[in-house]
């Protein structure tokens, strides 16, 4: 058994100033978390190989978000943390959005069903948040099912360019937060599928045009007690026969099927994608494209022509229909740090966005009054737009 | 440990919903805490495990009894 030794790491951002940070060092299956933020730590001596049993995961700490990406280790076991650049913020944009100049997005109302403030945090103060019963009812919003949440509604925001004031109000989109409330359980929290049920429920009511839902269930048809609908039934009915698109997301692991409700025919699966260049060493974004790599169901390892490797990770397979980026996308958050998201929870509004615009631009006025496109021309419009998945080449890219 | 169901009434004929209401009723069964009522006839409770027995004898001659079902973040 050879011995272990340790040693003091530090951590400083990019101009050597010293920053506070979070370490997971982990052993084979195991891990430990350092207890307190610092810029120095205590570490086996053996975390310079990040080989399959030690492995070092170095986090700034900074409210829960990771604007810094590891620059290099010196050998006087120095870990510089650089910022995120700003050039690098938003190649998911670039993806998407060729143009621009083309966000508007008139008159679409769109439902985000999330964990979210009591109140909308600062540079997102002009989304709603719905009086629905929920949000007055009891649980809790813990932080973190919170920060999803305004991430989410950040990147919608984001990419309609909403609250930049260059547009008159009747021109933009009205974005509306359904905020979602756990329940504790033997110590744990738990988003009941009834909350995101009625939740829904109250979306269609309020004429919603496209609901967005970060989130899932896995489908397990053969759990269900006799006589129980399938989760997310009834609202699905109601959601089509109103003409209410749901863009949902499909699952984060490659190994997993397509969760409910993505899986439902009638609802836009939305997959994730990533840029090799653009993931951080040690994010969740590395580990989903390590997964990717890994995958042998089909080659999800492609190269654009534009952008260099992309990888497409998450579940993927029936119910999954298009995928945009959701693996190491950048944005700016309230405070104007750059953040960075990975999941497919961070793709789903990106598509919902883009959908908005597609939605927009279809709608007719006819005798005075708007005529909105059925979600079926919108799916068969944004086909048009896209290389769906399962085709050749398959990562779906939108140039709109 | 206590188990997660979602209740519904289904049968309001029944004589036990003669003397309180649905929620009363269930507040009132041993072992059992309601976490939310989502409606006057439904609600989210949590059900020590060595009650379960008992308590789903007596409710399931009024009312629909099923697994909570939770949703995750993705």
């Amino acid at each position: 058994m050879p011995e272990l030794r340790n040693v003091t790491i530090k951590t400083f951002d990019e101009k050597r100033r010293p920053i506070k940070s979070h370490v997971r060092l982990i052993v084979g299956g195991d891990f430990r978390d350092s207890p307190e933020p610092s810029h120095w730590h205590v570490v086996p001596s053996s975390i310079g190989y990040l080989g399959l049993r030690y492995q070092l995961v170095i986090e700034a700490h900074d409210e829960g978000y990771h604007p810094f990406r590891l620059e290099e280790c010196t050998t006087d076991k120095e870990i510089i943390l650089r910022k995120i650049s700003e050039e690098s913020i938003g190649w998911a944009e670039r993806f998407v959005l060729g143009d621009r100049g083309r966000r508007k997005c008139n008159a679409i109302k769109i439902g985000i069903i999330d964990g979210y403030p009591p109140s909308s945090p600062k540079g997102l103060r002009h989304i709603a948040i719905a009086k629905w019963s929920n949000a007055k009812g009891p649980g809790v919003v813990s932080p973190d099912i919170m920060a999803h949440g305004v991430n989410v509604v950040n990147l919608v925001s984001n990419f309609l360019a909403l609250g930049d004031g260059s547009d008159s109000d009747s021109e933009r989109p009205e974005v509306v937060v359904y905020p979602v409330h756990c329940r504790t359980i033997n110590g744990m929290q738990f988003l009941p599928i009834d909350v995101i049920e009625a939740a829904l429920q109250a979306a269609v009511a309020d004429g919603c045009d496209i609901i967005n839902l970060s989130l899932g269930i896995e489908d397990d048809a053969t759990d269900l007690v006799h006589g129980e609908l399938v989760p997310f039934s009834r609202e699905l009915l109601l959601a089509k026969s109103n003409n209410v698109i749901i863009v949902a997301a499909t699952g984060n692991e490659v190994s997993e099927k397509v969760h409910l409700p993505a899986n439902n025919d009638f609802v836009f699966g939305i997959g994730m994608l990533g840029l090799a260049s653009e993931v951080t060493v040690g994010s969740a974004a590395e580990r989903y494209m390590m997964e990717a790599e890994r995958s042998i169901d089909f080659n999800r390892v492609a190269d654009d022509p534009r952008f260099g490797r992309v990888f497409v990770a998450g579940a993927v397979g029936k119910g999954a229909d298009f995928v945009f980026p959701g693996c190491g996308v950048c944005l700016v958050d309230n405070a104007g740090r750059p953040v960075e998201v990975s999941g497919t929870s961070f793709a789903a509004p990106i598509a919902t966005a883009v959908l908005a615009r597609v939605m927009s631009d279809m709608q007719l006025y006819v005798n005075g009054s708007m005529v909105r496109p059925s979600a079926d021309e919108v799916w068969e419009r944004v086909r048009g737009l896209t290389v769906r998945l399962g085709e050749e080449p398959w990562f779906a890219t939108i140039r709109y | 440990m206590s188990v997660g169901l979602f209740v519904s009434l289904h049968n309001e004929s029944h004589p036990v919903m003669a003397e309180a209401t649905f929620q009363a009723w269930l507040s009132r069964q041993e072992g059992v805490t309601v976490i939310s009522a989502e409606s006057p006839f439904s609600a989210t409770v949590s059900v020590e495990e060595e009650k379960m027995d008992r308590f789903i004898d007596a409710a399931s001659q009024l009312c629909s009894i099923r697994k909570l079902r939770t949703v995750k973040l993705l």
